[in-house]
């Protein structure tokens, strides 16, 4: 026998000069250890298999998550929200990374078209919409019918595409008008401004100014920067909704195609308010802060803002005395109504588990808790308001609306997003051209070029009809 | 291994191949990190090319003409050059002063370039939050110095043409300290003899300045402007985080990048971002090469 042909051990016990017999029973024990490994295996096999059966292996291998979210201030409320959901799915971790509302969005304008976003994004309706039925997967079955049965139906406006539900809107934002108690007090009022006219009256008395004449503070703060498609935000509610104007419009002659809302006699209203409110009776300037830090600093006596602001009070304004009305009333009583909405892109590596969170995210309890705790109202019907806002009353403005309120929704467009972030970049420049003040055919001029911008956007899209 | 020896390993087809293999893969990442990027700019500038929908149908030059006739573009295509032009002639003339007074021989002249050179190292962005809250009209530092002293606050972010004197303040405060020690590096190479004789002559600072120092440093102030023109063609971060997204009455500035990072990442508009990309380029290109005409033809 060539020892070279021989395993090692056996080649060793020929150099070694040991007998056939002894080489042949170290043969046959190796032969036998070797079935005895493949049956040792084959039952492990069968064992391991009929184990799945009764427990999927896939449930509890760790999973990671990543949650991104336009709000920083909510980042530790998001982390205890986590922190439960994991200690029921411990194979689950799901880190939450947030960003300012317009990083995210530009964030998001690079990542979701390359397949790296996270595996859930929240986000606000208009950021979306550019995605929504491209990128994202459809909410599973279970989870909508969970939705459609606790949402008020109206708050499903924008995540509904045809029958497709593609996120979960589990809070929703509206504008109202803040107030300073005090203030409104000091100029003599009992209530807030009901109308339009009042606002202006109001916001008038409540201005102070040096004995240069320089504001001091603001009657009504006004947004002049930021971010542009919240610049247009506030432009939509407090000047184009009161006089019956939008941002768009659909066609009435081709549904489904849309025209801008404001090259019209609302427009002209909302642009001559502004420059009015700033020219004319002088209730702010350029250079006053602006914004919920000026009306909690006591720089301004009212402003024009959303839910989220009552958050913000109590943790940084905590003595403020302040409450929120509805808005007041031009030719009509109006403001948006916006979601802020769960989405799970197609690229995501782990979509079950994360639609488990946004289904475990939009359970009662999270929710009760996200009213009470963030200031912000959830799109859930069953949760006892009254209750759960005895500690923040500013926020019943945004739920305990009157009748004669109308809730003005955005269109689900792809472009709406940058015709309103277009819309925010030029209307500070206008507000800013004293030349329009009083000029009535240069501020139809100023919004006629507006309005053409904002349809030659929605020719390039293919969404245009007059 | 002995001179001859030597030479004759780096001579001819060796020599080159030596060169060439060294140099291969600086090549490479240069071709896959810098120019296959502009290659596809180029390229994706002649599309209707949208970050949603993809690659679109071509259409020529149709996004360059667009641009011409865009007047955001124009606007920020002239805020970029009085930018540039403003932040490069201070801070190059800063630069100079200061490595001039410091090379003089006063005490503690480490001290200034050290306290000089300290906004340099400083990460951007933080450093624009600070001048915010500097130029803040209620309670910046810069405005309630102003009040104290029975002046008038300034509006440093209220309008645009104002945001831009802010924002060139702050580029210039930033770039000052590296000017000073590159302008220190050439102030120190220049032979003292020069001086000695122009002493002797009986000439003075000025002229020393003009006739022995200026000529003396125009490879370096050639250099600098070079340098600095390139980077503040390409200016985006201060003028981002001091302008754009600000709540409060910051106005808006608009500079060729920031318009390039709003067509793209806002408005999701590739192929009208690329289109502007090139056109910076060529500005930058154009620039470039005229700055060397001048300074060969001073030469």
């Amino acid at each position: 026998m060539d020892a070279r042909v021989l395993e090692p051990h056996c080649a060793l016990m020929v150099i070694h000069g040991e007998s056939q017999n002894e080489m042949e029973e170290v043969m046959n024990a190796k032969k036998f250890s070797v079935i005895l490994l493949a049956v040792l295996v084959s039952v492990s096999f069968a064992w391991a298999g009929g184990g799945a059966e009764q427990k999927p292996a896939a449930a509890d291998k760790p999973v990671k998550l990543t949650l991104w979210s336009g709000y920083p201030e909510l980042q530790a409320w998001y982390e205890a929200r986590i922190k439960e959901f994991t200690a029921k799915n411990p194979n689950i971790s799901i880190e939450i990374q947030t960003f300012a509302l317009a990083d995210l969005d530009k964030k998001n304008g690079m990542a979701i078209p390359s397949n790296t976003a996270a595996d859930i994004l929240e986000l606000i309706s208009v950021q979306s919409f550019p995605w929504a039925q491209k990128y994202f997967t459809e909410v599973p079955a279970d989870i909508q019918a969970i939705v459609k049965g606790a949402a008020n139906k109206e708050y499903l406006h924008d995540v509904l595409y045809g029958d497709k539900m593609m996120g979960v809107p589990f809070c929703f934002y509206s504008e109202v008008l803040y107030y300073n108690k005090d203030m409104l007090a000091e100029a003599g009022f009992k209530a807030p401004p009901d109308t339009m006219d009042q606002l202006i009256e109001y916001a008038t008395k409540m201005t102070k100014r040096d004995a240069q004449g320089v504001v001091e503070r603001s009657g009504l703060s006004m947004r002049f920067a930021g971010n542009p498609s919240g610049t247009c935000e506030k432009f939509w509610a407090l000047g184009l909704l009161p006089f019956g104007g939008d941002i768009l419009m659909e066609s009435t002659a081709s549904p489904g195609k849309f025209h801008n809302g404001f090259d019209n006699e609302a427009g002209y209203r909302a642009l001559n308010l502004y420059l009015d409110l700033i020219y004319k009776y002088k209730v702010t300037d350029f250079n006053i802060k602006q914004d919920s830090d000026a009306f909690g600093q006591g720089k301004a006596a009212m402003l024009e803002r959303e839910q989220w602001v009552v958050g913000t009070m109590k943790s940084t304004y905590p003595t403020l005395k302040y409450d929120a009305a509805t808005m007041p009333k031009g030719t009509q009583r109006a403001t948006f109504a916006i979601t802020r909405n769960m989405f799970v892109p197609l690229a995501a590596k782990e979509k079950e588990a994360a639609w488990k969170f946004i289904k475990f995210f939009y359970e009662k309890p999270v929710m009760e808790s996200m009213v009470r705790d963030t200031g912000w109202l959830s799109t859930r019907a069953d949760l006892d308001y009254p209750t759960l806002l005895k500690d923040s009353p500013q926020l019943l403005a945004g739920v305990n609306t009157p009748p004669d309120l109308k809730f003005v929704w955005q269109k689900r467009l792809t472009v709406e997003n940058a015709i309103m972030t277009k819309i925010g970049e030029e209307i500070p420049k206008l507000f800013r051209d004293q030349s329009l003040f009083g000029n009535e055919a240069k501020i139809r001029e100023e919004i006629k070029k507006l309005g053409e911008t904002t349809d030659a956007a929605l020719k390039d899209a293919g969404l245009y009809a007059k | 291994m002995n001179a001859r020896a030597r030479k004759r390993l780096f001579t001819n087809g060796e020599e080159a191949s030596f060169i060439l293999v060294v140099l291969i893969p600086t090549m490479l990442a240069f071709l896959v990190i810098r120019l296959e990027p502009i290659g596809e700019t180029f390229f994706g500038s002649f599309f209707n090319w949208s970050l949603v929908d993809g690659l679109g149908r071509f259409v020529g030059l149709k996004n360059y003409a667009a641009l011409f006739g865009d007047k955001v573009f124009y606007a920020a295509f002239l805020n970029t050059m009085s930018f540039t032009v403003f932040t490069t002639f201070f801070s190059v003339a800063l630069g100079l002063l200061f490595a001039y007074l410091t090379n003089r021989g006063i005490p503690l002249y480490s001290l200034y370039e050290t306290i000089i050179f300290i906004p340099v190292v400083l990460t951007f962005v933080p450093v624009c939050l600070i001048w915010l809250w500097l130029f803040d009209w209620d309670n910046g530092l810069i405005n309630m110095s102003l009040k104290a002293l029975g002046l008038h606050r300034i509006s440093w972010l209220s309008t645009p043409d104002m945001s831009m004197v802010s924002v060139i303040i702050v580029s210039v405060w930033k770039v000052i300290g590296y000017n000073m020690i590159i302008f220190s590096v050439g102030l120190k190479n220049i032979p003292r003899s020069y001086y000695e004789a122009a002493d002797m002559d009986g000439a003075g600072a000025w002229t020393v300045f003009r006739k022995i120092t200026l000529p003396q440093l125009s490879p370096i102030t050639l250099f600098v402007m070079v340098m600095s023109v390139i980077n503040n063609l390409k200016v985006f971060t201060q003028v981002y985080v001091m302008t754009h997204g600000k709540q409060g009455g910051g106005a808006q500035v608009d500079v060729l990048v920031s318009d390039i990072y709003t067509r793209s990442f806002v408005y999701y508009r590739m192929g009208s971002a690329s289109a502007e990309s090139i056109l910076l380029l060529v500005v930058v290109l154009v620039m470039t090469v005229l700055q060397f005409r001048v300074a060969r033809e001073e030469e």
